[in-house]
Formats: structure tokens, C-alpha cells, sequence
């Protein structure tokens, strides 16, 4: 009796002992630690949930954002603004703000790396198209804090450049100090290259191979490989055809329709957040007129259509902001990158193509000898530091008209010589002044670890 | 045998060869071989006293044996809740409160019950809303980001607190549940309470293993006593007084005078001047202003209106609140035979709040019935069910008390017809100034605070049924096997009202309704199920061999906890059928897709349920050996495997070990007898691994409540909460005390003293870390905290006649808490910050040094270490910053002082907390930040402090503000008030404007002394009432919290702040016995 009670206690206690694991397995309620594609595709499509209800603001960033960039750049006119509310009066009374996308774009990164280092299925359509993804969504934002955090590209300093810290894989512990900018570069390009290798087709992951081409012209045409640049623009202008003149107008008010030349788009679905960006976005833009310059810019091609539908009478914005990546940006970038290459006519043939479908009446085509006088504007050198010939001033000018409030004027400064320019507000004169072009890096990265990182020149404590 | 019940276990043996020894069995039986005339038997057994029996005549007879009790304190049982012992073998600290201590006591729940009773346990009230929990922290804080809550255990059985999950959805306002009755102690009848345990140290609480982290409390019922049935009927009744109110707050026409004083200051130039960034504030702005119903009034219709506003003078605090009564009923029944005993009681509870329409109800069904059907087992079997129901208004954001103070005593709870008057101030600020939001924030019908409150509804109801079970069986000779199973079941209900014209049911629309103007009633209803189990079963062994014995149990124990429920809100809602007729979007003819999605998203965000498991699995072990009484030494051990997701390390190791010596008991003091008739020294130490559920080292993702849906393909959204971490590990507690035990004169006179040292290491906290992780924030092992503390228990009986006896007893606890390792990765202290070598608790800011005559400005000291080169180093908060304390309370106690006198008694019971500071600030509701923004409003001079904000000045103020400083009165006690869109001043360029620096002003030291009872009770004499066949009667009559002592200013000094005070009440309460 007493031999069988410890015999089946015995054997109760073996059976609770091997059996804990198993019963210590419980799975909470939405919450689960990530195995299969499926389990990690959850967090990718978090950021294109947030695209699409134009919730993002990094990435394909919503429309507020794109105000916001504007607000910094020269086409509108802050001396003129009838109130300034929440809005930056320049990129210098943004400073602390202008920290925050870094935080944003590095957890992206964050999210892509835990793909790309920690999913072990590479083998199905769902992983790769994952990985693809994964590495091209990495990519663009490498791209946008490039754009942001460093100094504009210039080939035969690039090594001498700051450029950002590098984070290929997901470390708790990692320090990682600021590569250069020419590292920089090429791990973007390399991560654009790893994401074409997967050749995502599936348009529900948006990320497609156009896409990521599309980001490589970009990309390329920021580093200045000319060739390169225009090799990858073309292969996407061939899928996405340029807008003709009415379909132009057309357009230019539509809210959230992808028309067939927008190869990115962000908003195409409604939300209460996504709403609130957006009308912020149209609203912000109407509190400060355009700037003379570019009025006058307009005033001398009088039968371009983009002439009467981006602002009105009393210089009041009135194209709808959104964020996109369209193709008539990527036929301005050939021309552009054929001209830096002295390809002239190849640079005038795609500026033509763009100006042909823009201009209703009387279009003449540019031709070497007819190219208007180089514009007067802030812009006086190119890319490269040469002062403007005709031929780039129009190119310039061309995209200015084409990409207005579309969140490229900032850039387009910073990419071209970086010129200072000043505004006047409550009394006071603000010069954006050099430094400002490049963000700051968080002060309180900077200050974490003291010597790691070093701050952008001209930001002090 | 004891009082007529058997013995298990007591030792017996010759008094000439104590080598040869037995013990009783189950049924107190024993025999003996060798039983020889002439021979003396000695029994002993802890807690009595030994009795010696002179063997006669024939040996083969059945002898009979009574023992009684010995009266040292030393043999005190300790229940543990896995084994029974007494304070002479323990080593760890442990502090008891018996039935007598709690008898008479008013509070309706245990937590509250014990505060001031135990050395170094600190209770503190976080509220004073009934049925609300305790704040219990027992030797000090050791953790940052984990729980520092003691475990509670009711007769062997842990408590799981039900992390019951909360929904997420956008629908739902967090902070919307009631979890009134989801902590587990609530439901408890103390009544029913024989005994509270706590253990205060690891050597006694380490077999609870890691969830003893900050302490065990364990708590016994009432068990049968053999004998005839005894009926116990006892009764209470209880006024609670409102609070006294001493905020000194303006009365109606000082109200208005104030309001035109800075009409005329700041608003009246820019009205003149027919400007429209001129300030509007208070009643009298917007009459003067002539806005709303006031346009186009005439100077003299306003002078009459604001002079007819002069006469209702509302104290809001009578409108809102009550004398409270409340009471208590217990009718108990006790008895058993040979081998049975039983307890069964019923109870009711009513506890109505201060606020009115806020009333708890508790019925309490308990019963224990112990069996020893053979004289090898003995059975335990108890059962208990209660039933709670809570009702009170649904007030979500709206506070009541923080209403009662800022509302305008000018404005009326009703008009002359009887019905709502609207309330024209308390949300019109932004209406009137600069309206820069357009959804609405008032019903159409205004706003009224007692509308709200009986047109909203919050009902709780909570039914707990729990069943346990117990079996002691005697294996062999010294081996037994003891088990316990229990399993709870517990469902709790929450309706919730929000009925149409109220402002609760225009915050609780539709989410994609709010920027519309309908209205709508709406009921959020939920229902949780948890459940939970325990099952353990140990081996016992014990044994002695001649002077030495020992006992060892190992076993292991499972458990788990499950929680289910469901929740839905229905917008519509028509109380009359119950049935809810959702609201149409506003524009029915141009609804497209996408609208009708979100419509959709958000009726399914109205709907959802929830759940969570929990379960462990635990194995113990612990061994006692104990050399005649003199030395104990003890060790315990146990494991805890948890499903806690995410965690490698599902098992930690939790130790003790710890000695007693009872110096007493050496030959060397038998000397000091008389004096001295027991000390003992206790030394221990203990090991405590405690797993942080906030954090796990593995990745984890965890899913929206949305879905994203492209094209009719719905994916999952997630997000990755805990990104891999392979460097997380558990938080270690190594834990040394010492303790002195002596009981003087006979125990007339006993204390305890005890000093201990807990050093908490690899405590986790969050930690900045560089961006580049994709993170800000992380939680790591960093911290080491340290907490040193001594306590003293000291107990006295100076007078002890036949009818007179006086006892006196009082504790008081140290503790000292200090952060002794953490790299901070911010340069300078946040006033919340973890620090290293200050408190977990402490509180940086500065020291305010009254108020500047020339600008009116809060002053601050600078640091003897300010270093001012320019005048802008003056605005520098590092330049101010000081330690000024900390907010948790480092010296605690009470104290009793009980006389009898015949059937009299009088009891006074106290508490008391010294050291703790707070910032003590009641912010206004309304500031300059409600009114900010679209271009009118810019800010030209931010606040020092929130008194400076002009717009803070809308609703009603201290009378103080009346003496505010201004250019013609530089001496005013009350800082500058301006408007932060006016004028810029530049203070901020040489003042301290930091918030951090400048809530130093508020700083107030919460000390306080409080006569927590005084209670004087009469029991009648036995002669009196033997004919009407009653054992027992007996009155009291108590007086609770009706002195407290302290410097504090504001309501009360545990609860500051405009929160629920704790008050006054008077309660008597009467106890037969049949």
C-alpha cells in the first residue's frame, strides 16, 4: 500500500517534471514571437498601412510634411504670410524639430533589419518578396536621412564628408559613429541592388522593383553618377508615361487617385489622421503667397497650363499638396544628368518631351541657339559647383514649375550650392544661412555618448 | 489534548532514558513500550507546557493527558502557509496581527486594517473612494519597473492577480474599466480573519520564491472550535462626516471683483481699442466683452447681472457631497465534535461614499469545515462566495473634486423651475477665446456637474467563488504528505451609462462622429471571467534524536490564471428597451466606400473581447534543525518556472538561510530569569530572483487592433514591442537582517529590534539609447538599490489587576533608500529621475525663496556651485537645482494604548508618517495652452508657475490670489499674474521659468500624526445576560481619524491633492454572542 502510494507519487512527479515546458507555453492574447514570413510581414505592413492612410512621415511621407519642407525653401514667401501659427518661419526656427525624422527613418531601419537578420524563410514567394521589400524600404530611408543629415553630394570630397551611422543589423548594444559619406552611398546603393534581387512584383507590398528604380534614380542623380542616373530613369519613364496637358490639369486637384505617372504615392486611403495631415498640408500652404521670383518665372511662358492651375490671382497656392514620386521628376532627371554629361541634345530632347506637354499653344522646342537667358533666382550654381549655363538654368527652372510645392524646392537649394536667402517676420530678419541646409543630428544622441557622433557644423550647445 | 481536541505530534518520553521517545499520532494517540511503574513521562509539544505523568498500577492502561498552553510570546504559531510554526524556531521576521487587534476596527477592507499595526509594512490610501486598495510597500521600494505590491495569501492559497488585459481599441478610452474589484483582497470579509501574517524578510518569505519580493502577507479564517454550536452576531454603523473643507477658496463677490480687476488690467485697453487678441476670462470677461447671450447688453444691464450673480454663492462641495452612513452585518456559527469542526458566516457590508450616488454593497458567504475521518488524515475543506456591487456616476475625465474646487461659486446647480442650470464658465474658456477647435465640447443644453452625475451611471458587479481543499496524511511513522488544491472562479460586470444630454456622452460618441454635432446616448458594458487554480503537494518529515530534530518538506506546486471578456459599447442607447439605434453618418446621400470602411472600423472597434493565461509551475524545498530549543537553523529553497513570453529563463532560484539562537534558554542566563526571561538573536539571509514582466529578451511583435485591407486582402499589422535583447536577466535581491527578540518581567514587557540590508542589483529600468537602434528607450539591468532600514516593536503591560489592565505598544520603522549604482545617461537630475546615491523616490527642484518685489516672480536659490557669467546663466535650471527629499515616506509607525477596566475598554489607535514630501498643486483645468495657436494667440511670455497664467484665473481660485503682486502692490503674497499673449516681459531671460525648478515653490512636507480610532467599548457582565441565554454582549462606540496632526494645509496628508479625501466617522457597533 505505502509502495504503491510513493510509486504512483513518484511517477506523478516525473510526469509534472517532463511535462513544465509544455505547460508553461502559453501564447498571450496578439502577441507572438515572430517565425514565419507571415509572423514578420506584420511589421512591414504596418509602414504601408501608414503610407497608404498618409499617416507616415518619413518614408513616403504624407502631405503636412511636404508642407513643411516648403515652408523652408524659397517658393513661397514667409515675409508675406498672413499668420504663421504652428508653421516653421524658416529652416532655422526648426531646428528641434528637424531632429525628429531621424528617430523615425532609423525605427524603420530598425523594423527592416529585424526582417532582413532574423526571418529565417528566404525560400518562399512571401519571404522574398519580404526581403525585397524589407531591403528597399531600408534603402529610401538611408536616402532620406542622406538627403537630410548630410552635406550635399559631391564626388571628390565624399570620403571627407560625414555621412551617417551605418546599421545593417539589428544590435542592442551597437555604437556605430557616422561612416562617410561616400561608405554611406554605397551601402544605400548596395541595399537598392539587394532589393532589385528579388524583383518584388506584388503591387500590395507597393515596394515594387519600379519603385525601387525609380528610388536608384534618384539616388544616383543625388550622388551625381550621371549615367547611372539616367539609365534606371529611363527604364521606369518607359512604364510610367508622362501626364499630357489636360490630364495634367486634371490631376493637379485630385486628392488620392494614382494616376498612370505616379510610380509612389502616399494617401490613396482615408483615415481621421490621415485626413487631419492632409488638410493641415492645404491649409498651411495658403498662409504664405508665392514668391515674386517664381511668378515671374511663370509670367514668361504664358500658354503653360501649370501656370493657371498652381496659384491664383492673389498668389494663393492652389495645386493640392500631396507627397509622390512621379515620372515627369525622372524625365527632368535625364535631361539633367545628360546635360551634366554634355550630352546636349539628349538633354534638350527630354526637356523638350516634358515641355511639349505642358505648353498648349504656340510650343517651340528648345533648341541650343534658342534657349532663354540664364533666370535670375537664388539658384547661381549647379550641382557641381560650375555657374548656370542656359541650357541647366532651364532645366532647373523647368523643374521648379514642374515639382512646385511638391517638397523638392528645399532640396533642390541644397543640391545646387546651398544659397543663402533671408525673410522677414514679427520685425525680424531670418537668414537661412548654409549650415541650416544640413538637420542636426539628435542633441541627445550627441550627448549620450560624448565623442561618437559628431553634430553637423554650425549647430552648437 | 488541547481544549478537548487531539495532539498530532506531541513528543513523549521517559524522563530516565530520554533516549527512548515517541510521538502521538493523528488522533493524539501514542503508545509506548516499557511502561514501567515508578517511571515519569514527560510530554512536550511546542507552544504548551510540559507536562510530566507518574507512572501507576497497570501499564497496559490508556492514560489521558491535558496540556495547556504556555503563555510566551515566543510560542506564538506562525502560519507561513506552507507549514505551522512558532516564533522560538523561526529566523526570519515575521509580524502578526491577531483577531483581538483587528476587532472593533472600522475599515471594510483588510488592506486598509493593517496600516499602523506592523513595523516596517507601510500602508498608505491612494483614495479614499470605498472599495479602493491600499498602497502596500513592506521594507521599502526594490524595484523601478516591476511590482512592488506584497503577495497575499488566504489560508495556503497565493492570490493571482488578475492582469486581466485591457482592450486597446480607439473606441474605448483607457481608464475607462473600473478594476475596482479585480484585485483579489477586496472581497474578504474581515470578519472573518483570524490571523494576518506578514513576512517581512527573505529567510521567511523564500519558499513563496520570486513573487515574494515585496513580501507575503498571509492571511488565516476563522476556523471551527470543537464543542457546542456558538452563534456570534455582530453589527456596525458608520457616519462618515464630508470633508472639512480649507482650501479657503473666493467666495462669489470676491470671485467677481477679482474677475473685474483683471478685466480692467488686461482686457479692457484692447476691448476699448476695439482689438480682437484682447484676454476673456471669468464670467465677468465674457459679460463685459459681450459675448454669447451678453451681446449688445448696455453697461448698466451687465453691472445688474454681475451684481444678481454676486447673491448665489454655491459651495460645491455640499452640492457634491454627503454624509455618508454605512454598515455592516455578521452572523457567524462555530462548533464540532470528535473528529469535525465548523465555521460558517454570512455578511453583509454597505458602504456608501462621500460622493453622492456612489454606494458599495458586499455579501460574504464563508464556511471551513476540518475532518479527521481516521488517524491518518485529516481533511480541510473551505468555501467562500461574495458577491460585490459598486455603483457610482461615469464621470470619465471629470473629476468631482477637482469640479468642486474650480468651479465658479457664482454659477448655480439649478435654475428657479428646479431643472439643470448650464454651467456659463467651466468649459467656456476656449468657446470664447480664440475658438480654435470646432468640435464640441458641451452638449447643446451646457453643461451641468450633478446632470452627470445622475444622468451617467457606472455599475460593477463581481460574484467570487472560491473552493479549497486540504489533506494531511501521516504516510509512515515521521512522513507526511500534505496537499492543497484550490480553485477560484470570479465574473465581473461593468455597465456603464452615459445618458444623452450629458457631457460624458458626447466624449463617448463614435470616434468618426467627433468633429460633428450629434448627440447621442451610449452604454460600454463588459464582462471578465477569470478563473484560477492552485494545486501543491509537499512530503513533511520530521523527527527527533534525542536532542536534536528536524523537519524538511519538499514538494511542488502548480498554478495558473485565466481571464476572458468581452466588451461592447453601443451608441444610441435607449434605456427604456435596451436596445441601441446607432446613429446614421451625418450626410446619408454622400456616403462613399471609404467612409463606409471607417464607419465600419469603428463599430467593430465598439466590440471586442479579450483574454490572457497565465500559468507556473514552482518546486520548494526547506529544512529546519533545532538543538534543545537553543539553536535553529533553517533553509529554504525554491524554483519558479512562469509562461512569462519571451523569457529564455523560465526558471529562477530563490534562497534563505538563516539562525536563531535562544540565549534565554542557556544555562549562564538562567540568572537573569526574573528580568530577563527571553531573548533570542536571529541572523538571516535570503536570495530573491525576480523575473520583470515588463521586459523579455526576445523579440516579440505584438498586433494592432487594425487590419490593413488593400484591395479586399486583409493583413495583419504589428509592431515589435520587445526587439532581442540577449542581456536581459532576472532582478537579484540579496537580503541580511539581524533581529533581537526579548521579552522582560514575565513578558509585561517585549519588544522586537531589527536592522536590515537589502541590496536589490540588476534592477531593470529604462535606459536612453542612441536613435540608431530604432529606439529611444530601452529597459536594461542597471540599477543597484539598497534599502536600510531598522525597526523597533516595543509592548508593554504596566498595570495588570484583576480589573485594571493597561497596554501600551508602539513601532516605528526606518527605512533608507538609495540608488547605488546607475549611470545616468542624462547630464542633469530630471525632478523624476533616478539618481545615484539618492532615493528611488527623491525629488530634485528648487528651493523657492519667496516672491521678488520687483517683478513679482517666484524666487529661487541659487546653487553655491552656479557659475554666472551672463545673465542668461540665471535662467539655467541646472543652476537651481537641489534634493530636496523624498516622496516615500522613510520613518512610519503607529502606536496602541488599550485600558480595561471591568467590561470597559478603551483603545486609541494612531499612525504616523514622517519625512515624505510632495509637490502639492492644484492646477487649474484651464490655461493659456487651452486657448493657444491659429496666429491670434502667440505666446509672448510663457508662465513661471501655472498662478501666473492669466487664463488659469477663469475658474475659481484660493482667496489668497486676491493679494497678487502688481506694480502698486509689491509686497502681494501671491506671484504676478499676466497674460502670456500680452506684453512680453522677458523674464525668461534671467529667471528660472523651468518647470522643474519652479515647482519647488510647492513643495510641502506631508508629515502627519494621526489618532487613526479611539474606540470605547463595554462589554456587559456575564451575570446580567446568562438568563436571557447569552454568552456575550458588547458596545463600542469609535471615533476614526478625528485628530490628525500635521503642517500639511490641504485636505489631508495622505491623500493630497483634489483627490478623494480620507474623513471623519463616527461608528458604533454592537457583538452578542449566543
Amino acid at each position: 500500500m505505502k509502495n504503491k502510494l510513493f510509486i504512483s507519487i513518484y511517477y506523478g512527479l516525473m510526469i509534472l517534471l517532463t511535462s513544465c515546458n509544455n505547460y508553461l507555453d502559453v501564447k498571450p492574447k496578439g502577441k507572438i514571437i515572430p517565425e514565419t514570413a507571415e509572423d514578420f510581414s506584420t511589421i512591414i505592413h504596418y509602414w504601408l498601412d501608414q503610407i497608404e492612410k498618409g499617416k507616415d512621415d518619413v518614408i513616403i511621407p504624407n502631405p503636412e510634411e511636404t508642407t513643411t519642407l516648403e515652408m523652408f525653401a524659397d517658393d513661397l514667401n514667409a515675409t508675406l504670410a498672413n499668420n504663421f501659427s504652428y508653421t516653421s518661419i524658416y529652416a532655422g526656427s526648426a531646428i528641434n524639430k528637424n531632429q525628429t525624422p531621424y528617430k523615425t527613418l532609423y525605427s524603420v531601419i530598425k523594423d527592416c533589419n529585424m526582417i532582413i537578420g532574423n526571418m529565417d524563410d528566404t525560400e518562399s514567394d512571401l519571404g522574398r518578396t519580404l526581403l525585397g521589400t524589407a531591403w528597399s524600404i531600408r534603402s529610401i530611408c538611408y536616402y532620406n536621412l542622406m538627403q537630410r543629415y548630410c552635406e550635399p553630394y559631391q564626388p571628390e570630397t565624399a570620403q571627407e564628408t560625414l555621412g551617417l551611422p551605418l546599421v545593417d543589423d539589428f544590435d542592442m548594444e551597437a555604437k556605430p559613429a557616422r561612416a562617410n559619406l561616400k561608405e554611406t552611398a554605397e551601402f544605400i546603393e548596395k541595399g537598392f541592388r539587394n532589393a532589385l534581387s528579388y524583383n518584388v512584383s506584388n503591387e500590395d507590398f507597393i515596394f515594387t522593383s519600379s519603385v525601387t528604380k525609380a528610388y536608384l534614380a534618384r539616388f544616383f542623380f543625388w550622388t551625381q553618377n550621371w549615367s547611372n542616373a539616367i539609365t534606371y530613369a529611363k527604364e521606369v519613364l518607359e512604364e510610367y508615361p508622362m501626364l499630357e496637358a489636360d490630364e495634367y490639369v486634371e490631376a493637379i486637384n485630385q486628392k488620392q487617385t494614382k494616376t498612370h505617372n505616379v510610380i509612389i504615392r502616399s494617401f490613396t486611403m482615408d483615415d481621421d489622421i490621415g485626413i487631419m495631415n492632409y488638410s493641415t498640408a492645404q491649409a498651411d500652404i495658403k498662409s504664405r503667397p508665392v514668391d515674386r521670383n517664381l511668378v515671374e518665372l511663370f509670367a514668361a511662358t504664358d500658354n503653360d497650363v501649370r501656370r493657371r492651375c498652381n496659384f491664383d490671382s492673389k498668389r494663393i497656392v492652389n495645386k493640392i499638396i500631396t507627397t509622390k514620386l512621379r515620372s515627369e521628376e525622372l524625365c527632368l532627371i535625364i535631361a539633367e544628368a545628360y546635360a551634366h554629361l554634355n550630352q546636349e541634345t539628349d538633354a534638350l530632347s527630354y526637356l523638350n518631351q516634358l515641355r511639349s506637354k505642358r505648353i498648349t499653344q504656340d510650343y517651340v522646342a528648345y533648341t541650343i541657339d534658342n534657349l532663354p537667358d540664364v533666370f535670375q533666382q537664388n539658384i547661381k550654381t549647379d550641382a557641381t559647383g560650375a555657374p548656370l549655363t542656359k541650357l541647366m538654368s532651364a532645366i532647373l527652372c523647368e523643374r521648379r514649375k514642374e515639382l512646385f510645392v511638391e517638397g523638392d524646392r528645399w532640396f533642390e537649394l541644397k543640391r545646387n550650392g546651398r544659397p543663402e536667402f533671408w525673410v522677414t517676420a514679427k520685425g525680424k530678419k531670418f537668414i537661412t544661412e548654409k549650415y541650416l541646409y544640413t538637420f542636426p543630428i539628435p542633441k541627445a544622441d550627441i550627448r549620450l555618448f560624448p565623442g561618437l557622433l559628431i553634430q553637423n557644423p554650425g549647430y552648437i550647445e | 489534548m488541547r481544549g478537548g481536541v487531539p495532539l498530532v505530534g506531541v513528543s513523549v518520553r521517559y524522563k530516565e532514558f530520554p533516549q527512548v521517545g515517541v510521538t502521538t499520532d493523528i488522533d493524539g494517540k501514542f503508545s509506548i513500550k516499557e511502561m514501567k511503574e515508578g517511571k515519569t513521562l514527560v510530554f512536550s509539544y511546542i507552544g504548551m507546557k510540559n507536562v510530566e505523568h507518574l507512572l501507576k498500577g497497570a501499564t497496559h492502561l490508556f492514560i489521558k493527558i491535558k496540556m495547556e498552553s504556555a503563555t510566551s510570546e515566543l510560542d506564538q504559531v506562525v502560519v507561513t502557509g506552507y507549514t505551522q510554526t512558532t516564533f522560538k524556531k523561526m529566523t526570519g521576521s515575521v509580524g502578526i496581527i491577531s483577531a483581538d487587534q483587528l476587532k472593533d476596527q472600522t475599515q471594510p477592507t483588510v488592506d486598509a486594517l493593517m496600516q499602523g499595526k506592523i513595523a516596517g509594512v507601510a500602508v498608505s490610501a491612494i483614495s479614499g473612494q470605498p472599495g479602493s486598495t491600499q498602497k502596500i510597500r513592506i521594507r521599502g521600494t526594490n524595484t523601478i519597473t516591476g511590482d512592488g505590491e506584497p503577495l497575499w495569501v488566504i489560508d495556503g492559497v497565493p492570490i493571482q492577480s488578475g492582469s486581466t488585459d485591457m482592450p486597446t481599441s480607439t473606441e474605448i478610452k483607457s481608464g475607462q474599466f473600473d478594476d475596482l474589484f479585480m484585485n483579489g483582497v477586496a472581497g474578504i470579509n474581515p470578519s472573518d480573519i483570524e490571523s494576518i501574517t506578514i513576512l517581512k524578510d527573505a529567510s521567511a518569505a523564500a519558499i513563496y520564491g520570486s513573487r515574494a519580493a515585496g513580501g507575503v502577507i498571509v492571511v488565516t479564517t476563522k476556523k471551527g472550535k470543537s464543542g457546542k454550536a456558538q452563534i456570534n452576531y455582530s453589527g456596525n454603523v458608520s457616519v462618515t462626516l464630508p470633508p472639512q473643507r480649507n482650501y479657503s477658496l473666493m467666495n462669489s463677490q470676491e470671485k467677481l471683483a477679482y474677475e473685474q480687476g483683471l478685466w480692467d488690467e488686461f482686457s479692457a485697453p484692447g476691448f476699448e481699442a476695439g482689438t480682437n487678441d484682447y484676454p476673456i476670462v471669468g464670467v465677468v470677461g465674457i459679460i463685459r466683452a459681450g459675448k454669447g447671450k451678453f451681446a449688445g447688453w448696455s453697461k448698466e444691464q451687465q453691472d445688474a447681472y454681475i451684481e444678481e450673480l454676486g447673491k448665489t454663492n454655491t459651495d460645491w462641495y455640499d452640492e457634491l457631497f454627503r454624509n455618508s452612513v454605512s454598515t455592516t452585518h455578521n452572523l457567524s456559527i462555530n462548533g464540532g465534535g470528535d473528529k469535525y469542526t465548523y465555521y460558517t458566516s454570512l455578511a453583509y457590508t454597505r458602504n456608501a461614499g462621500l460622493l453622492k450616488n456612489n454606494d458599495y454593497d458586499r455579501y460574504n458567504l464563508t464556511t471551513n469545515l476540518s475532518m479527521h475521518p481516521s488517524k491518518k488524515v485529516k481533511i480541510d475543506f473551505g468555501a467562500s462566495m461574495s458577491y460585490q456591487y459598486s455603483k457610482s456616476p461615469a464621470l470619465n475625465s471629470l473629476d468631482p473634486f477637482q469640479y468642486a474646487y474650480f468651479a465658479n461659486p457664482y454659477e448655480s446647480p439649478y435654475n428657479e423651475d428646479g431643472s439643470y442650470r448650464a454651467d456659463e464658465t467651466y468649459y467656456a474658456l476656449g468657446e470664447y477665446n480664440n475658438k480654435k477647435t470646432s468640435s464640441k465640447i458641451i452638449p447643446d443644453c451646457g453643461f451641468n456637474v450633478l446632470r452627470e452625475m445622475y444622468e451617467t451611471s457606472s455599475r460593477t458587479k463581481n460574484i467570487k467563488t472560491m473552493v479549497r481543499a486540504g489533506i494531511d496524511y501521516s504516510i509512515i511513522n515521521h512522513l507526511r504528505f500534505v496537499g492543497l488544491a484550490s480553485y477560484t472562479y470570479s465574473t465581473n460586470r461593468l455597465k456603464e451609462i452615459y445618458g444623452k444630454n450629458t457631457k460624458a456622452a458626447l466624449d463617448n460618441r463614435l470616434s468618426i462622429d467627433n468633429n460633428t454635432n450629434k448627440e447621442y446616448a451610449s452604454i460600454l458594458q463588459r464582462n471578465v471571467d477569470n478563473e484560477s487554480y492552485m494545486i501543491r503537494g509537499h512530503f513533511a518529515y520530521d523527527d527527533s534524536f534525542g536532542d536534536h530534530s528536524v523537519s524538511l518538506i519538499a514538494g511542488a506546486e502548480l498554478r495558473g490564471s485565466k481571464s476572458d471578456g468581452l466588451y461592447s459599447k453601443r451608441y444610441g442607447y435607449d434605456e427604456i428597451t435596451g436596445n441601441a439605434i446607432t446613429p446614421l453618418p451625418d450626410d446619408p446621400t454622400g456616403v462613399g466606400y471609404e467612409k463606409l470602411k471607417a464607419y465600419l472600423a469603428a463599430i467593430d472597434g465598439s466590440n471586442g473581447e479579450t483574454w490572457s493565461e497565465q500559468r507556473f509551475a514552482s518546486f520548494y524545498a526547506s529544512a529546519d534543525y533545532y538543538y534543545k530549543n537553543k539553536y535553529v537553523l533553517n533553509a529554504s529553497f525554491r524554483t519558479d518556472g512562469s509562461s512569462n513570453f519571451g523569457s529564455g529563463e523560465q526558471f529562477n532560484p530563490n534562497w534563505a538561510a538563516g539562525a536563531a539562537w535562544n540565549a534565554s534558554e542557556e544555562d549562564f542566563m538562567a540568572s537573569l530569569k526574573p528580568v530577563l526571561n527571553r531573548l533570542t538573536l536571529r541572523i538571516a539571509t535570503g536570495f530573491t530572483g525576480n523575473i520583470n514582466r515588463s521586459v523579455s529578451p526576445q523579440m516579440i511583435i505584438s498586433y494592432y487592433d487594425d487590419y490593413r485591407n488593400i484591395s479586399n486582402n486583409i493583413y495583419h499589422i504589428g509592431k515589435v514591442v520587445s526587439p532581442p535583447n540577449p542581456n536581459l536577466h532576472w532582478e537579484k535581491t540579496q537580503d541580511v537582517k539581524v533581529a533581537l527578540d526579548f521579552g522582560m518581567f514575565n513578558d509585561r514587557l517585549t519588544g522586537i529590534v531589527e536592522g536590515y540590508y537589502r541590496k536589490s542589483k540588476d534592477v531593470v529600468t529604462s535606459v536612453q539609447v542612441l536613435s540608431s537602434t530604432g529606439f529611444t528607450q530601452q529597459k536594461y539591468n542597471t540599477a543597484n538599490i539598497d534599502n536600510t532600514g531598522i525597526e523597533a516593536t516595543l509592548s508593554g503591560t504596566p498595570v495588570k489587576t484583576k480589573d485594571f489592565n493597561l497596554s501600551l505598544s508602539a513601532n516605528i520603522a526606518y527605512n533608507k533608500n538609495k540608488v547605488t549604482k546607475y549611470k545616468a545617461s542624462y547630464s542633469s537630475m530630471g525632478y523624476n529621475n533616478l539618481w545615484e546615491g539618492y532615493p528611488v523616490d527623491a525629488i530634485y527642484s528648487g528651493r523657492y525663496t519667496g516672491i521678488d518685489p520687483e517683478t513679482g516672480l517666484y524666487t529661487y536659490q541659487l546653487r553655491p556651485d552656479a557659475e554666472i557669467h551672463t545673465a542668461t546663466d540665471l535662467n539655467k535650471p541646472d543652476n537651481y537645482r537641489y534634493y530636496l527629499g523624498t516622496s516615500e515616506a522613510p520613518v512610519t509607525g503607529g502606536f496602541n494604548v488599550t485600558a480595561k477596566y471591568k467590561g470597559i475598554r478603551l483603545s486609541v489607535n494612531g499612525t504616523f508618517a514622517t519625512g515624505a514630501k510632495n509637490f502639492e498643486y492644484i492646477k487649474s483645468p484651464t490655461s493659456a495652452t487651452t486657448v493657444s495657436g491659429n496666429g491670434i494667440f502667440n505666446y509672448t511670455e510663457r508662465e513661471q508657475v501655472f498662478q501666473n497664467d492669466l487664463f488659469a484665473h477663469h475658474l475659481n481660485v484660493p482667496k489668497a490670489a486676491a493679494d497678487r503682486w502688481t506694480p502698486t502692490n509689491t509686497d502681494g503674497t501671491y506671484p504676478r499674474v499676466w497674460n502670456p499673449f500680452g506684453e512680453a516681459y522677458g523674464f525668461g531671460y534671467y529667471n528660472p521659468m523651468d518647470k522643474e525648478i519652479t515647482y519647488g515653490a510647492f513643495l510641502t512636507n506631508l508629515s502627519y500624526a494621526r489618532i487613526k480610532s479611539i474606540i470605547i467599548g463595554y462589554t456587559l457582565p456575564k451575570k446580567w445576560i446568562s438568563n436571557l441565554a447569552l454568552s456575550d454582549v458588547d458596545f463600542s462606540l469609535s471615533l476614526n481619524n478625528f485628530f490628525t496632526f500635521t503642517g500639511y494645509s490641504g485636505m489631508d496628508p495622505e491623500t493630497p491633492g483634489a483627490t478623494y479625501p480620507i474623513s471623519r466617522s463616527v461608528m458604533f457597533s454592537v457583538n452578542v454572542g449566543f
